[in-house]
């Protein structure tokens, strides 16, 4: 007797609204059966959030367009049942943990499925207390959702999904801004529903922590699906194939270095230092650090690394003058400079871009930070950024890597002599990872000094010359990336699967 | 908050968020449109002092303590103008007056202050669903409250990203274009991932919400609630307060 | 966000949840000045501050507004929160009165006329004068009791600052900023959002 599959789209095409700039998706046709992980992958705009939507509603209830082709899931016609009856037999979780949230307080938003059902408070305390004890999050309980981290906050999504007992769970890049410990309990999370017998779709660009439990994997470019793969075929391809295939690594596996990387010891005409105190004594809020003379490499791209809750966003304000705790102080190029002088030392480009552009052309955003504006060079700068012809657009209309790379011309354009970067490519597919790579790597050529805060061991592999690590607030000594180095930061983003296990219990 | 076994959104507050309305209705009404003349003499001080007294219960001493100051100081001010002032120049005049609206309009604020901080988003929902308030205004109130704190944060990273910029605090245009655009983008998008994630999760079911909020009348709910009806009565019995 | 076709006369979830963020944006924007406006020395600041601070927000969303009632149901939020936050529940009456007045303007165009969102904005500006009338309505009890304790000299001072004739015209000044409001508004919006494809 063959079961019937928890979803199946057959022949399906979606194409967003003429207002819309999104690509759609063309003859989809796949299922899913119960108690298996289907996994869609492909890059940026190759339709995979796309089926997401189609398979918990919000196409087309949400998104506007024209639907085609026959979508039942869990023996609903998609088209046709309103969107809060699809909401009772799928769970969703998505990809940005601050804006999945409804109310306030964590143990509200995990009866808040619940009780727009109407489900009757008791039982719906029982389920709370079922999930939780599942997923290991009792300790989460009762705590305002502002004060969570990123990984908590998508935990918490997690377990909101489950309350209502969902037979399908749709997640779309739900690792995109989690860190090692994050991608854990995801990891932990999507085991649990799989063993419950629950199908659970995801939708990723990060493949490694997932590969162990895909069953069916998927690949599609240009909205359609180019090649179907099964989960033991997937798990024998090497990163190579994978990259081939325009994927991320399908394994975190420390590659030898390039012989002709040559690991530079630090001498102090190629360092700078940087030393960072607390702006009152008696400051005893996490976010005041101590730092003291720390020698990062001048012409280096250095990785800083550490748990969340580290301090490393706060070193990044300091660094930048931006923070109300601290005092920097940077000795570089034979200068100190402190105070004001940091802000036209250090540029900061921030987690979201979205915060720094203000300009109504990506021309005037270049000229907004120079002293005397000269039209030419900024001309010349955005060109080699490759956003020659952008010049007339206004950022907000650009993807997120023409954003950075707008915002990195303005630091340019700025002469600042230090580029920090905070999570510059959470939720990028490869081939955008190694567009900022290759940015960072012509900076550097230019001279500048580049810090990046990041959890994405690619991108540390792929550009970096160093690491720093940092843990409650302290910064250890960097080291180069040689093949000792790279074995040593392999090391440190594996511990933290450890520490994920422990707060699980 | 929660304790282990069966977990409950935990009452954090001493009053039903309906009393709390009640009171800040008896403020509102009372206070800013009364009289000050016959059995209002008496009401005018109970009613400003509720929300000190509200304040002390819940143990928000910074608050009570700064309402008092607030008041203590007003008075004073006024009497050592009148006093000691030889005559009403325009200063004077417009500080009397600020001491003046400052009495009038404390008791109110206090009790907003007291009401945003000792309810949670969801026991102020719950309440509203109880007063069988329709969801046309409740979503958009639970969705406000739940906005904002996130509003002054991106608030505040843009206004780091303006410093790093090095463009200035330029009062007039530039200000609101550098300020208020970027968080109006960044809001508008956060609001539609919100608006999915909500959708998905079923919200806007014609079925009647049901809440693990566990709100409702005690004794001091009654006490309280007996007090702003007595103060309403009086009110209304002087004539609404010199409007009719 | 989502749909430009409206489903069913009702409000939806989506669209609620739509009021709910643009309310709090603009709370947000007019905060400090929306409260002076409790202070009658500064009641002008306020009717010129808050329609021109409350143009940016309030006009992307009128101009998005396609639907009976959204703008009905944002003032009156505005109306609770000033009330909840102490300012008197007259504001639950300037809100819904000029709020409904605004949807009306905006209906009358079609939901498209460009002209009427002006207009619908300059008159929903005037609900500030909520936050003032508490004081109005109980003039001359105040005035006679501020008389009593500090002196007839002061009461009478103060009356002259205080003309009874002052609430029409904080409504022109709120309508006349309304429209500079509602200016710089669309400036902004044409300047950005349009070109942004923020939809």
């Amino acid at each position: 007797m063959t079961k019937t599959p928890t979803f199946q789209l057959e022949d399906v095409s979606f194409s967003y609204d003429s207002t819309d700039a999104r690509e759609g998706v063309r003859g989809i046709s796949i299922a899913g059966a119960a108690g298996k992980v289907i996994l869609l992958m492909g890059e940026s705009g190759s339709g995979k959030t796309t089926i997401t939507k189609m398979l918990n509603g919000l196409i087309p209830h949400y998104d506007e367009g024209e639907l085609s082709g026959r979508a039942i899931v869990c023996g609903l016609d998609v088209s046709t049942t309103p969107l809060y009856e699809i909401s009772q037999k799928v769970g969703s979780v998505f990809q940005n943990p601050r804006s999945q949230f409804f109310t306030t307080d964590t143990t509200s938003e995990l009866a808040f499925s619940c009780e727009n059902q109407g489900i009757e408070p008791d039982e719906i305390r029982r389920r709370i207390s079922h999930v939780a004890d599942q997923l290991g999050i009792n300790s989460l309980l009762g705590r305002n959702i502002f004060s969570l981290s990123g990984g908590e906050k998508q935990r918490i999504a997690c377990a909101s999904a489950s309350t209502i007992n969902p037979q399908l769970y749709v997640l779309d890049e739900p690792s995109s801004n989690l860190d090692m410990e994050g991608i854990c309990h995801l990891k932990n999370a999507i085991s649990l529903w799989k063993a419950e017998g629950k199908t659970v779709v995801v939708a990723e660009h990060r493949i490694f922590y997932i590969r162990d439990l895909v069953d069916h994997a998927v690949l599609m470019r240009e909205g359609r699906i180019v090649q179907e793969i099964s989960g033991d075929h997937l798990r024998e391809m090497s990163n190579e194939d994978l990259r081939s295939m325009g994927l991320r690594c399908g394994t975190l596996k420390a590659k030898a270095r390039h012989s002709r990387f040559q690991p530079k010891a630090l001498h102090s005409d190629e360092t700078f230092t940087v030393e960072i105190a607390r702006r009152s004594k008696n400051d005893t809020d996490p976010r005041a650090l101590t730092i003291e003379n720390v020698k990062l490499p001048r012409h280096g791209i250095t990785a800083l690394v550490g748990r969340n809750g580290a301090g490393k966003s706060t070193f990044s304000l300091s660094l930048s003058g931006l923070s109300r705790h601290n005092r920097a102080r940077v000795a570089i190029d034979g200068e100190i400079i402190t105070g004001k002088g940091l802000s036209s030392l250090s540029y900061l480009v921030m987690q979201d871009v979205n915060h720094q552009l203000f300009a109504e052309d990506a021309l005037e955003e270049v000229l907004l930070g120079m002293k005397n504006p000269e039209k030419e060079y900024a001309y010349n700068l955005l060109g080699g950024l490759g956003l020659k012809g952008f010049e007339d657009r206004h950022p907000m209309s650009l993807s997120g890597g023409q954003k950075q790379r707008i915002a990195i011309a303005a630091a340019l354009a700025a002469k600042r002599r230090v580029l920090i970067y905070d999570e510059p490519t959470s939720g990028l597919d490869l081939r955008h990872m190694e567009e900022v790579a290759s940015v960072m790597k012509r900076m550097q050529r230019e001279g500048l000094a580049q810090i990046i805060v990041t959890h994405d061991l690619e991108l540390i592999e792929s550009c970096c010359t160093h690491v720093v690590e940092m843990d409650k607030g302290r910064l250890g000594a960097p080291y180069p990336l040689d093949d000792k180095g790279i074995k040593r930061v392999f090391d440190f983003f594996n511990s933290q699967n450890a520490i994920a296990q422990e707060q699980r219990k | 908050m929660s304790a282990q076994g069966t977990p409950t959104a935990q009452r954090s507050t001493i009053l039903d968020p309906r009393t709390k309305l009640l009171v800040l209705a008896s403020i509102s009404t009372v206070l800013l449109t009364g009289g000050y003349d016959g059995a209002l003499l008496v009401v005018r001080p109970i009613l400003s002092l509720l929300p000190f007294v509200l304040l002390l219960m819940e143990r928000k001493f910074v608050l009570a303590i700064g309402y008092a100051s607030l008041v203590a100081f007003a008075t004073a001010l006024q009497y050592v103008i009148t006093a000691y002032m030889p005559s009403f120049g325009l200063v004077t005049i417009l500080l009397l007056l600020m001491c003046g609206f400052a009495l009038r309009l404390a008791p109110g604020i206090a009790t907003g202050y007291y009401m945003v901080t000792t309810t949670t988003v969801n026991e102020l929902v719950a309440g509203l669903e109880r007063m069988h308030i329709p969801q046309t205004i409740v979503i958009p109130l639970a969705v406000m409250f739940r906005f904002v704190p996130t509003l002054l944060e991106e608030a505040s990273a843009i206004g780091r990203a303006v410093r790093m910029r090095g463009t200035g605090n330029n009062r007039g245009l530039s200000f609101l274009e550098y300020r208020l655009v970027p968080l109006m983008m960044c809001s508008i998008r956060i609001g539609e991932e919100l608006s999915a994630s909500a959708l998905t999760r079923g919200l806007g079911a014609p079925c009647k919400r049901t809440s693990i909020s566990t709100i409702g009348f005690h004794l001091a709910d009654g006490v309280v609630g007996a007090i702003c009806i007595g103060c309403l009565a009086i009110f209304a019995l002087q004539g609404f307060g010199g409007a009719l | 966000m989502g749909a430009s076709k409206p489903d069913g006369k009702r409000l939806q979830a989506k669209e609620l949840i739509k009021i709910g963020v643009f309310a709090a944006i603009y709370i947000v924007v007019i905060g400090i000045a929306g409260s002076l406006a409790a202070i009658p020395v500064f009641v002008p600041l306020a009717a010129v501050l808050v329609p021109i601070l409350g143009g940016i927000p309030m006009m992307y969303f009128l101009t998005k507004v396609k639907k009976f009632g959204m703008v009905v149901v944002l003032s009156l939020l505005v109306g609770l929160i000033m009330f909840m936050g102490g300012m008197g529940y007259f504001s639950i009456f300037t809100t819904l009165v000029f709020g409904l007045a605004a949807e009306c303007i905006l209906k009358a165009g079609n939901y498209q006329n460009a002209r009427n969102v002006v207009l619908a904005y300059a008159v929903q500006s005037m609900w500030i004068v909520g936050n003032f009338l508490p004081f109005v309505f109980t003039r001359d009890a105040f005035l006679a009791q501020q008389e009593q304790n500090l002196g007839a000299e002061y009461a009478s001072q103060l009356s002259t600052l205080m003309p009874e004739w002052i609430v029409p015209i904080l409504l022109v000044v709120a309508f006349l900023s309304g429209l500079v409001g509602a200016f710089i508004g669309k400036r902004l919006y044409r300047k950005h959002f349009e070109r942004s494809g923020i939809r």
